[in-house]
């Protein structure tokens, strides 16, 4: 096993060290009595920031869009291990993983050989997918920490008319510690199932009024599990992978804001080996594994509201960077890399100036520089792919909120896309919002959206050994209609239900040609899902809380047949109580129904996860601990077509003890 | 990876150098109850009522319907000197409200704006709300959140029909000013 920590270990300890000597002086003030801001002028009152509250918050009942929002408590007491685990607590969304990446599916559509392209990854409002395969990283390649993270918003379905591209099934935006949330700094160690262990630091500080400074940094590495593959259990060998599991990662995430400026850097390398031998590669035989590594700087400046506007905009620079190692019988060794770099600005005015409405205006440009794809074997030394295709994409958006009536809310908004290799296209959405009383708020919408193929879809070849390329892809549309309500129910619970329908035309599908039984991605016909989806949620004065949902939802071809990977029932809890003396039990429960494989079918599954998690203990530090799949289900994932079986087997029961202290 | 090392390098210096900047002490935070209700106190200094025989002279009496979180924030002020006079925090039925400086309106008694805006108009009592929408309700300062911050737009129309004023201190600072 590589030393995990061994790069790291210099550079944490550097960092340590200069954390301590800051000693945290002057937390941020915390005016709880009534009379402290009796003190202040109206000026400064209006200068206070309201606990808690986020830099893109919304009232829910406002958002022209179903929401989940996943807080704080919740994040720091259910012991989520990634971004993927928190996600898929939420309604209309599942899971499958391939002991690589993490694949979320959303209201029935979780595609095999999709990487995540339909769904749109925000952290702090910033767009994470990559140039090159689209990918939303959600696991632990994702390019930051579950534990950075102070509240996770998903939307539910197409928002293509705001964010463009990606944001077909839903947008997963990860709202990061500020500085002030922390004010000081706080380590964390782990250590769990697979032998993995996890070294965490967090660190923050307002600086003076206006300012406040966070940084983020992570290192991990597990063995991983000795897996028996049945499919594998032959003349060749007994289907055992051991010691093929092995993951690590590194990432370090840091944002300074300067009044209205914000600087964000954030770089994360992360290292899996493949023990189920995917792409017909050798079993058994150690070096296939892949690395991802993400990067994005980026400023922005998010000006005041003055005299009814205000100016938003943002410049990035993104990169991303693919190494695949596949070992094939006979000592081959073959290299898969993507590389993607690029750039761009984001401009946003936002007017309040004319009453009851609320008019948003933006301009968009990306210019993705390299774009490029590789595949070779090392010895022999044969090239199957070097391709580079640089492109890029402008955009407009208009949207207005205007408010026709005290109960009444209309949220109209279109968005102009042109990327160069397409005809420009418009994705336009509607909300009527009708609030009856502060109790009820119900949603009609319909939206439109989009997504070009990218450079992988239409690209990627290997030579004639499994994928073959499609220049001529077209993008795919997604039509949208949903109609909502949100019904609150006394002082801290809410009961909401949600109906939809999506059609989908010129899906971009990995198929096999049968001509030549390579796979290619093409536009497939029409593809219709619909369903409900019902969630409530409740905290009691005594700190317990409790949130679940049920979705039903039905996905058909254009020839009735169901969609691989579409469960039709999705039913989750998500609670906790507290236990006194400052100790919660806290828990959660899935369950999936039966879904279809690529050639057959997986059963469904429930599974129960279980934490507890300690107050300060004096001097001591916190500790929590964590039971994922406490029964020990054995359940499988449908596969994409690079497998030899169609299912996949999932973890079992898995444990990770938690140490933190706040320094 | 040279890319990537070099990268790192620079956050990691970069973060190195945040870590030792000087730190001054921090921003203001407070819950939103306290908040709201220290700014709606704080807003009776910038309303100018007519001389009017029903009221005392010698309170400012802000009164609010039902007692909710931001009614509770408001009642902790009782007592409070606002413009030399002490602040008298109260709850009133609908029927009362014509004795009040200012009344308060929480988002679960919406119902009761329509008829709580007809005796403000008639008495001279600042009517203040928090929830979207309200100015249309009648409602002539409302409280909202806007990116973590409390911010307040004013309706002058209903302001100026119930023979009040607000002054331009005040207006200056609202986020949206209807006339």
């Amino acid at each position: 096993m590589r030393s995990v920590l061994g790069p790291w270990r210099s550079r944490t300890a550097c960092a340590l060290g200069l954390l301590c000597c800051s000693a945290s002086v002057g937390a941020g003030t915390l005016l709880a009595s009534a009379g402290d801001l009796a003190e202040l002028s109206l000026d400064d009152l209006l200068r206070v920031e309201v606990q808690s509250a986020s830099r893109y918050a919304q009232p829910l009942a406002d958002s022209p869009a179903s929401v989940s929002v996943i807080e704080r408590d919740e994040l720091r007491q259910q012991g989520y291990r990634s971004l993927a685990d928190a996600l898929s607590t939420v309604r209309g969304v599942y899971l499958s993983n391939d002991r690589n990446y993490s694949y979320l599916g959303v209201r029935g559509f979780n595609r095999p050989g999709d990487y995540n392209a339909r769904v749109l990854l925000l952290t702090d409002g910033a767009r994470r997918n990559d140039a090159l395969y689209d990918q939303a990283h959600v696991g632990h390649e994702a390019p930051i920490e579950i534990d950075w993270v102070k509240r996770l918003e998903f939307v539910s379905g197409p928002a293509s008319a705001v964010y463009g591209a990606n944001a077909l099934f839903g947008i997963a935006n990860a709202v990061l510690l500020d500085g002030g949330d922390i004010n000081g700094t706080q380590v964390t160690l782990d250590a769990g199932s697979g032998r993995s262990r996890r070294l965490g630091v967090v660190a923050g500080q307002r600086l003076g009024s206006d300012s406040d400074w966070f940084v983020g940094l992570a290192a991990y590495g597990a063995r991983g599990q000795d897996l028996y593959f049945p499919e594998f259990d032959n003349a060749a060998g007994n289907g055992w992978a051991r010691g093929l599991d092995g993951e690590e990662y590194q990432k370090a995430y840091g944002k300074l804001r300067l009044g209205n400026w914000w600087i964000t850097g954030n770089v994360s390398s992360r290292e899996k080996d493949l023990p189920n031998a995917p792409f017909s590669t050798a079993f058994g035989v150690p070096g296939t594994r892949t690395l991802d590594q993400h990067a994005l700087f980026e400023l922005a400046y998010d000006g005041p509201l003055a005299q009814g506007w205000q100016q938003q905009f943002r410049i990035f620079n993104g990169r991303y960077r693919y190494n695949g190692d596949y070992k094939y019988p006979g000592a081959l060794d073959n290299r898969d890399q993507g590389r993607a770099t690029w750039s761009g600005v984001d401009y946003r005015l936002i007017v309040t100036a004319l009453p009851q409405h609320k008019l948003l205006l933006g301009m968009e440009g990306q210019w993705n520089t390299e774009l490029r794809q590789v595949n070779f074997d090392v010895a022999p030394a044969v090239s199957y792919l070097d391709s580079n295709h640089p492109s890029h994409a402008f955009s407009l958006v208009a949207q207005d909120e205007w408010r026709l009536h005290a109960q009444w809310l209309l949220s109209a908004g279109v968005r102009y896309d042109k990327h160069q290799d397409f005809a420009a296209i418009a994705s336009p959405r509607a909300a009527l919002i009708y609030q009856p009383d502060s109790g009820v708020a119900l949603k009609a919408m319909a939206s439109s959206a989009y997504r070009p193929p990218n450079a992988y879809e239409r690209y990627y070849e290997d030579g004639g050994v499994i994928q073959k390329a499609n220049p001529a892809l077209l993008p795919e549309r997604m039509r949208s209609i949903e109609l909502a309500a949100d019904f609150r129910v006394g002082q801290a619970a809410r009961v909401g239900v949600s109906v939809f329908r999506n059609a989908m035309r010129n899906m971009i599908d990995q198929v096999q040609d049968p001509a030549d039984g390579l796979y290619i991605f093409s536009n497939r016909s029409e593809v219709r899902t619909h369903g409900v989806e019902v969630d409530a949620e409740k905290r009691w004065a005594g700190g317990q809380r409790l949130r679940g949902s049920l979705s039903w939802q039905r996905s058909r071809l254009a020839d009735g047949v169901e969609l691989v990977n579409s469960p039709s029932w999705l039913a989750k809890a998500v609670w906790a109580v507290p236990l006194g003396a400052g100790w919660t039990a806290s828990g959660d429960w899935q369950a999936v129904s039966a879904r279809n494989t690529l050639i057959g079918r997986v059963p469904g599954y429930g599974a129960l996860g279980l934490a507890l998690s300690s107050p300060r203990l004096a001097g001591l530090g916190e500790l929590s601990l964590g039971i994922y799949n406490l029964g020990n289900r054995r359940y499988a994932d449908p596969a994409s077509s690079a497998f030899v079986s169609d299912a996949l087997v999932q973890d079992g029961r898995q444990l990770r003890l938690r140490w933190s202290m706040s320094l | 990876m040279p890319t990537f090392a070099f990268t790192t390098g620079r956050l990691m210096l970069a973060i190195a150098l945040l870590m030792v900047a000087p730190l001054a002490w921090g921003q203001r935070q407070a819950p939103e109850p306290e908040l709201k209700a220290a700014i709606l106190a704080n807003m009776l200094l910038f309303v100018d009522w007519p001389a009017q025989g029903t009221r005392s002279a010698q309170h400012l009496k802000l009164c609010y319907l039902d007692v909710g979180l931001v009614s509770v924030a408001l009642s902790r002020l009782d007592g409070t000197l606002l413009k030399g006079k002490p602040l008298q925090v109260l709850q009133v039925d609908a029927a009362q409200v014509g004795s009040c400086h200012a009344l308060y309106v929480s988002p679960d008694q919406l119902a009761e704006i329509p008829r709580a805006a007809a005796v403000a108009r008639a008495h001279g009592v600042f009517l203040m709300g928090d929830s979207p929408g309200n100015l249309q309700r009648g409602v002539m300062l409302n409280l909202e959140l806007d990116r973590g911050r409390v911010v307040f737009d004013i309706d002058l129309r209903s302001v100026r029909q119930a023979g009040l004023a607000v002054s331009s201190k005040a207006l200056r600072l609202a986020r949206q000013v209807q006339e």
